[in-house]
């Protein structure tokens, strides 16, 4: 059977979980590979909720929130770029995949950004196949 | 007295306008003339100058929430009345009765559930209203993304009445013989908010539009570039579907053309092109783009510097030029322009794209009002009350009243609800009766329930028993499957409250749930709406296992949440306990200042208002000549007088803020000298500004060189003659000292320039400028001046004109031109047009911790969607202290200013939903939520030891919750355990 990778998306509640909202109210298509989870603000997304996301066997993550400049909490996206940047520096030391990881920056209005966003990465996943996260050893 | 309101367009301007009003207690009639409301909203999924959409912005909640259209479609107070129009208004102000049509849409909202198949069978196509001729529509079908309602409608100029849509609805929801019908209201006042009708470029027929496959409009082009239009963001010819390498803009079309009878300025067109041009090169960054233009016009206090940025992007030229015609070239389509170039010579240039930036005309039907339209169609209003018609009682706010963009439509927005609102006499009140308090459920038993609204879709297309099974034995949830119906949601409720359910998850059909049932689920306990037809129906139609299985995920995330969170994060809260301070401080005595002051006690407000000069007035202090708008003095006259002898307002003169504290319920603001000490629930700030200073062009060393208010002082108090006068534009404007355009100088060039003129024809007077920016109707005066035989020769930043002292009382101003040659003109007078500055704000904005923009002026939250409003909550802005405007749009701030600082002096703070709470167990006090707290809601009690948060100030995004190292921060819904156990079920198989 073909490898299905399974991603968990964290999308503040202004932009890109309307953009989610829309994509679907609107019918616009993409894989139902993701499980998306809403956040009042990616500023307030836990790297834990990540690294928990990856040891339950997710094979990528989309963090997803306002364009540079339309948080609705005024600079809560900035604070999740640089904490992404971080821990993405941390996979990379621990030697695990940190290309996994996503941020991506979506509006409310784009509902066809999102639909592309998730089919470019279930795309990119399954060339790289499952996440060596999900080895029990870890 | 009707305590309603008639808003007619239910657009930006419309939406914003009702939505205040509703937020007020009144009660609205929203009617659009299409079959679903929005107006151009849903068009523009990018705007100037953030290039994203943030309409969402657009809400007058203290909070974020929404997007405008669903805000306005799930107020309780908001009545829309989609696809009508209004026949007649009868009565007077305070007892109107509208006579509305009603369009027959052929398909019942009730009845249809948006299944697309009457669509997919419909033989018959339409051009599309927003992407035109790119991507076609079926005579049957669904408004734009986002339209509310949602309900398929059919057009009859392209409808055959076949039937097969008939056959094939589900629903029977399709009605081919559905007649119009009438209805009458009665209301208090009325909002004309009808936007405005594109030109037609096809009757400017050289440019080929409507010929040329590839001429399109500006409207079209920005669906182009928008990821939700026909082409998906791809920039394609429509002629053969090849990618587009170079593309012309043409400005003006329809705009700044008296012959075809529209002398005015469209004033939005010159910022959304810059914009287009900017998306087209993000799509693209090798395209080639050509700009052919008048003048530029960037009108706002941060255009100045978008558009010098899209000028210098690499692969832009903006030509300044006469484009006389576009022909096409066989058999490629190619489309060549002919132009007239800034020296004189006439050319040509092939391009494979033309895009036409169609200006904007005033709306169709407005005569049906009784109202006085002018001669291009826009109701007749007076400079000094800019929003009142001839008729009394009948507003007009945005687009409909002259062209404009959107920041300056939502300031209209707030003014037209002002003066709607003043007619009605019922105070303010919360339309929100119940979204005072959460119950308390920290002892109670968690009692799960899942309620199914089961539309034939979604039991067709899943394995309910399954979906039935799973909830009780993973989550112990009982499962509710309920009928869909109008009254599904109250049964919801009775069903929820008779079984005792305290965590409720709620699956709906298509549509989603009102505001009103929200706050109904939010007094039964927490809950969560799961859209399972959208995320596991609709993308796995046919796979009933995997759509079940992701239903199951689905739910499960849901109950997690609902079932993880910590018992004392369920305490009973209630956002009574911050009343607000029922009073406002307006800081500044001048035009905004006293307008505000006056419009606040108008609703009913105490103000204090508070001026460090001896005597209030500002600006309006100064001598200055009068041609058609308002007269300083006679207003400067009447408002001192009404605002002496007004009960409400307490004027403090001599005075500054000295000091401001805040808390949950509001300000303290202390003044000095005297140290008197006000508590307030809202500010405004109308600091105003002055004339910048300059010394270029020898001002202060030549007594001839004036600047323009050094004139009209000049010409009021004595009447000079000259024999030439040189004027010389943007001294100090738009350059790197004050990069921002200050809007009103080419105004008043060009209307002292007429006074001269008119008051002796033989003086020669002759304007030295970059752009002439006179916007909107003002377009018409610099007509006149050329008319009157006014000068005007161009000059760009790298080419200034020279000024050299000839004695005492002559000058010699000099300008190498590219079609005159070198220009030498001996003058007896230099008038110099100097920028707006802003008064010294630093130390005020210090004080309220909020900020200044780069210019010095104060910076808005958002500067499209919150003009009036800065980050600060409670705080507003209007006049020059937020950038340079005209007299009249100082009147519109004030009012709109004061009517929202109304607003917010009325509403509930507190947020029970999503607030943060604090385990004072485990708080180490280490002070980092007080560092990363946006809005300032966090703060440290030092005798306890711990840190606290201010409910009235707090927002819920959460961002304290997660910098806490201890886990001692909780956000009521979005506790960490529980996000924890949502991760978890996400990836349980």
């Amino acid at each position: 059977m073909e490898f299905e990778p399974r991603i968990v998306g964290f999308l503040c509640n202004w932009c890109a979980y309307s953009g989610a909202d829309l994509a679907g109210t609107s019918r616009i298509q993409y894989p139902p590979n993701i499980r998306v989870i809403r956040l009042m603000c990616t500023g307030a997304l836990d790297p834990i909720y990540v690294l928990r996301a990856f040891l339950e066997g997710a094979d990528g993550i989309l963090i997803a929130g306002c364009h540079p400049g339309d948080c609705h909490y005024l600079n809560g996206n900035y604070k999740a770029r640089r904490r992404v940047a971080i821990l993405k520096e941390i996979l990379k030391e621990l030697g695990l995949e940190e290309d996994r990881v996503w941020l991506r920056w979506i509006s409310a209005s784009e509902g066809q950004r999102f639909a592309d966003t998730v089919k470019e990465m279930v795309e990119y996943l399954k060339a790289k196949g499952p996440s060596p996260m999900k080895n029990p050893i870890l | 007295m009707e305590a309603k309101v008639l808003v007619i367009g239910a657009g930006i301007a419309g939406m914003e306008t009702a939505l205040l009003l509703a937020e007020t207690g009144a009660e609205v009639y929203l009617v659009d003339k299409e079959p679903s409301i929005g107006g151009s909203l849903h068009l523009l999924d990018y705007t100037f100058p953030t290039d994203s959409c943030g309409l969402c912005y657009l809400e007058p909640y203290p909070s974020p929430r929404f997007c405008p259209t669903f805000e306005s479609a799930r107020h309780p107070n908001i009545y829309i009345i989609p696809y009508a129009e209004v026949e007649a208004l009868e009565g007077k102000a305070g007892a109107f009765t509208v006579k509305i049509l009603h369009k027959p849409r052929y398909v019942y909202e009730e009845k249809c559930i948006l299944c697309n198949r009457c669509a997919e069978v419909c033989p018959e196509e339409r051009p599309h209203p927003y992407e035109g001729r790119l991507s076609p529509q079926k005579a049957i079908y669904k408004p734009h993304l986002r339209g509310i309602p949602p309900t398929y409608v059919i057009d009859m100029d392209y409808c055959t009445r076949c039937g097969k849509c008939v056959e094939v609805c589900p629903t029977d929801a399709i009605d081919l013989n559905m007649q119009p019908k009438t209805s009458e209201l009665s209301v208090a006042s009325v909002v004309v908010a009808a936007g405005y009708e594109p030109f037609d470029p096809a009757k400017r027929a050289e440019f080929g539009y409507g010929i040329f496959p590839n001429v399109l409009t500006s409207l079209e082009f920005e669906r182009m570039v928008s990821f939700s239009g026909s082409t998906h963001g791809k920039l394609l010819r429509p002629s053969d579907g090849k990618p587009v390498r170079k593309v012309a803009f043409i400005h003006c079309i329809g705009s700044r053309d008296p012959a075809i009878g529209r002398g005015y300025c469209s004033s939005v067109c010159c910022m959304y092109t810059a914009k287009q041009v900017n998306l087209a090169k993000r799509r693209n960054p090798g395209l080639e783009v050509s700009v052919f233009y008048m003048d530029l016009r960037p009108i706002g206090k941060v255009y100045e510097q978008y558009i010098r940025r899209v000028q210098e992007t690499p692969g832009v030229r903006y030509i300044r030029s006469m484009v006389s015609s576009v022909v096409e070239r066989h058999p490629e389509k190619d489309l060549l322009i002919r132009y007239v170039a800034e020296d004189g010579s006439l050319r040509e240039e092939p391009f494979d794209l033309v895009v036409l930036a169609v200006g904007f005309g005033a709306p169709q039907g407005l005569e049906k009002l009784g109202i006085e339209l002018d001669k291009w169609g826009f109701p007749v209003t007076k400079p000094d009350e800019p929003h009142k018609t001839s008729r009394e009682g009948v507003f007009v706010t945005g687009a409909a009243r002259s062209p404009m963009d959107i920041p300056d439509t939502v300031v209209d927005a707030a003014a037209a609800a002002f003066y709607a609102r003043s007619l009605l006499t019922q105070p303010f009140s919360s339309p929100y009766p119940i979204l005072t308090s959460y119950p308390d459920l920290v002892d109670a038993e968690p009692r799960p329930g899942v309620f199914f609204i089961s539309c034939p879709e979604l039991s067709s297309e899943l394995d309910i028993d399954a979906l039935r099974a799973f909830v009780y034995s993973a989550y112990g949830a009982s499962f509710y499957a309920l009928e869909p119906s109008s009254d599904a949601w109250d049964k919801l409720v009775e069903k929820a409250k008779a079984e005792g359910v305290n965590r409720l998850v709620v699956v709906p059909c298509g549509l989603r749930p009102t505001l009103e049932v929200h706050q109904k689920l939010g007094t039964l306990g927490p809950y969560e709406v799961v859209p399972i037809l959208e995320e596991a129906v609709a993308p796995l139609r046919g796979d009933k296992a995997k759509a079940t299985q992701q239903a199951k995920a689905l739910l499960g995330m849901a109950l997690a949440r609902l079932l993880y969170l910590y018992p004392r994060l369920l305490a009973k809260i209630s956002a009574d306990s911050f009343p607000p301070e029922e009073r406002a401080v307006v800081v500044g005595a001048g035009l905004a200042g006293m307008t505000a002051a006056l419009s606040l006690a108008e609703l009913g407000y105490k103000v204090d208002l508070v001026e460090k000069e001896e005597e209030p007035g500002g600006l309006l202090k100064l001598p200055r000549v009068v041609l058609d708008g308002i007269d300083p003095a006679k207003t400067l006259k009447t408002l001192v007088e009404r605002v002496k002898s007004n009960p409400f307002i307490t004027l403090h003169l001599g005075s500054e803020v000295a000091r401001v504290e805040k808390d949950g319920r509001g300000y303290l603001v202390e003044l000095s000298p005297g140290g008197e000490a006000i508590r307030c629930g809202a500010i405004i700030l109308a600091t105003g500004g002055r004339e910048a200073g300059t010394q270029q062009y020898l001002k202060g060393t030549h007594p001839r060189v004036l600047t323009q208010l050094e004139l009209e002082r000049l010409l009021k108090e004595s009447s000079p003659s000259f024999r030439r006068i040189a004027m010389i534009q943007c001294v100090g404007s738009r350059d790197d000292l004050h990069p921002y355009c200050s809007r009103v100088c080419c105004y008043n060039a060009v209307k002292n320039a007429l006074l001269l003129k008119e008051a002796n024809p033989e003086t020669e007077i002759y304007v030295f400028y970059r752009d002439i920016v006179t916007f909107g109707r003002y377009e018409e005066l610099y007509t006149r001046a050329r008319e009157k035989g006014v000068i005007f020769i161009p000059y760009t930043l790298d080419n200034k004109p020279k000024v050299e002292a000839l004695g005492e009382d002559k000058l010699l101003v000099s300008l190498k031109e590219p079609t005159a040659g070198e220009v030498k003109l001996e003058v007896d007078l230099l008038v110099l047009s100097v920028g707006i500055e802003p008064s010294d704000n630093a130390s005020l904005a210090e004080k309220l911790g909020v900020k200044l923009d780069d210019f010095g002026f104060f910076a808005e939250e958002h500067t499209k969607m919150r003009p009036l409003e800065l980050t600060e909550p409670g705080v507003f802005i209007c006049g020059l202290a937020q950038g340079p405007h005209f007299m009249e749009e100082v009147i519109g701030q004030a009012r709109g200013a004061a009517f929202k600082a109304a607003l917010y002096l009325k509403q509930l703070r507190g947020f029970p939903e999503t607030i943060a709470t604090v385990n004072e167990r485990l708080c180490s006090a280490c002070e980092l939520c007080v560092l990363a707290c946006p809005y300032k809601a966090r703060f440290m009690d030092y005798e306890a030891r711990v840190a606290r948060v201010d409910e009235g100030l707090c927002r819920g995004c959460g961002i304290c919750a997660m910098v806490c190292p201890n886990g001692a921060t909780q956000m009521r819904a979005f506790d960490k355990k529980a996000l924890m156990a949502v991760v978890d079920a996400a990836l349980a198989s």
